[in-house]
């Protein structure tokens, strides 16, 4: 290294024969200028992206630390601050987890930090369980799922599905539930309509025995799996208020199963339009495909930035 | 903190008071020092890797990012980024030698990634 410059070394080492390492600034290396730094919450309820404004007219070098509330313990820890990108690695979300996927970029104008659509809610799922499924046509059979109409026994299809170990306390407030269908089978162009039900009860059985003659709850709503889906496409609707509904009894106790019913309500019968999910897992994980999430709180995350004066290929 | 080397202060606080967060330099703390950046091209398809030879002798501090190619949209590295049914992963690790960027792209464009090796350690 020239003999030129200034060159400040770190306490115990002289100055004049320290290696680049023993210094604490040195004139020949640059160093990253801070442009700004501010930090912020992300709700689920005012959107997901967050756009930080930087006026520079190039894209600036940057780092984002995300926090996720400590309701939402990501990978069993909580207040904890992570390097964006946090993703969930590839194969999706353990059984219980929670969901995280937060990406940052920044282009002449913006630097922006985008929470996933499913970040923050925990995961549960059926388990390669038949007893979990539940169909009937013309017979009942458990191991799939089956909703729609199918010309070939001029039947309408009606589905149960059920999760275990729903780790969610007697009367707590869910702020969204959704129901997600892997569609391992999908016939027709028409949209397959159902009415989705909770099981009103407090540890609702497996589906060995048809479940049809359980009580339902009263929330229900009426969905429909878009007759533009494709077969490999995932179908998700929200089950907030029945899951709610489930929840709130007094019997209720964490840990316990839920199940929801999805009875046809109206779908095409000119000709077979149906969708099949059956209990097939996920390769990395070995999950059903068939899932559960649910967000407890609109509270996502703390995040914090750093926007660098340095341009990104300066 | 002794009383003794170098402090530059913020703007607006008084050197022989500030804090060291009210401080921009302070020589008893290190200043990560800028060894080496560039941007690195990978072409390819599918699996494959870009590799920068630092020569450093030891495991540095780093930084990457990276970009679909003309895209003037650059992401911290490690992420998966779809675009429009495609994505690309990239994933960047140091040796001792030489820092690599593993690549997974099906964009069917080259993929850029920027790096920034400090002189400092990374332990």
């Amino acid at each position: 290294m020239g003999n030129y410059g200034i060159k400040v070394s770190k306490p115990g080492y002289d100055v004049k024969t320290s290696s680049p390492q023993e210094l604490v600034f040195s004139s020949k290396y640059q160093t990253l200028h801070v442009h700004s730094q501010g930090s912020g919450i992300v709700y689920d309820s005012t959107g997901r992206t967050v756009t930080v404004a930087h006026g520079l007219g190039y894209i600036p070098k940057f780092l984002v630390h995300t926090q996720v509330d400590s309701s939402l313990p990501v990978i069993g820890s909580t207040n904890y601050y992570y390097i964006v990108p946090a993703t969930t690695t590839r194969g999706g979300i353990e059984p219980g987890q929670y969901d995280l996927d937060v990406r940052a970029w920044a282009d002449s104008t913006n630097l922006y930090i985008k929470y996933g659509d499913s970040f923050g809610y925990k995961y549960y799922y059926t388990g390669n369980v038949n007893n979990n499924y539940g169909y009937e046509g013309v017979s009942y059979i458990t191991g799939t799922i089956w909703n729609g109409y199918f010309s070939g026994t001029g039947a309408f299809y009606k589905s149960a599905v059920r999760f275990q170990d729903i780790t969610i306390s007697q009367g707590a407030t869910i702020y969204k539930a959704i129901l997600g269908y892997y569609l391992g089978s999908k016939v027709g162009s028409s949209d397959i309509k159902v009415s989705s039900y909770g099981i009103d009860e407090d540890n609702t059985a497996d589906f060995g025995g048809a479940p049809w003659g359980r009580p339902l709850t009263t929330a229900t709503a009426n969905d429909a799996a878009s007759g533009n889906f494709s077969t490999g496409d995932t179908w998700e609707r929200g089950v907030t208020s029945q899951l709610q509904e489930i929840i709130n009894r007094g019997g209720w106790s964490s840990g316990n199963p839920v199940g929801f019913i999805q009875l046809d309500n109206g779908t095409n019968n000119s000709s077979s339009n149906y969708i099949i999910d059956s209990n097939s897992s996920d390769a990395f994980y070995g999950n059903s495909l068939t899932y559960l999430k649910v967000l407890m709180v609109d509270l996502l995350a703390n995040y914090k930035y750093t926007i660098f004066l340095d341009e990104m290929t300066g | 903190m002794s009383n003794t080397g170098i402090k530059v202060v913020k703007d607006g606080y008084d050197v022989a008071t500030a804090t060291l967060l009210q401080q921009t330099f302070n020589s008893e703390k290190n200043c990560l020092k800028i060894a080496a950046e560039g941007t690195l091209t990978y072409s390819g398809a599918g699996d494959g890797s870009v590799t920068y030879s630092h020569g450093l002798g030891y495991i540095p501090a780093w930084l990457a990012w990276f970009q679909v190619s003309s895209s003037n949209k650059w992401f911290l590295q490690g992420i998966q980024e779809h675009l429009s049914g495609k994505s690309v992963i990239v994933n960047a690790r140091t040796t001792s030698t030489e820092l690599i960027a593993d690549i997974y792209n099906n964009t069917g464009s080259a993929v850029d990634i920027r790096y920034v090796l400090f002189v400092d350690p990374g332990n």
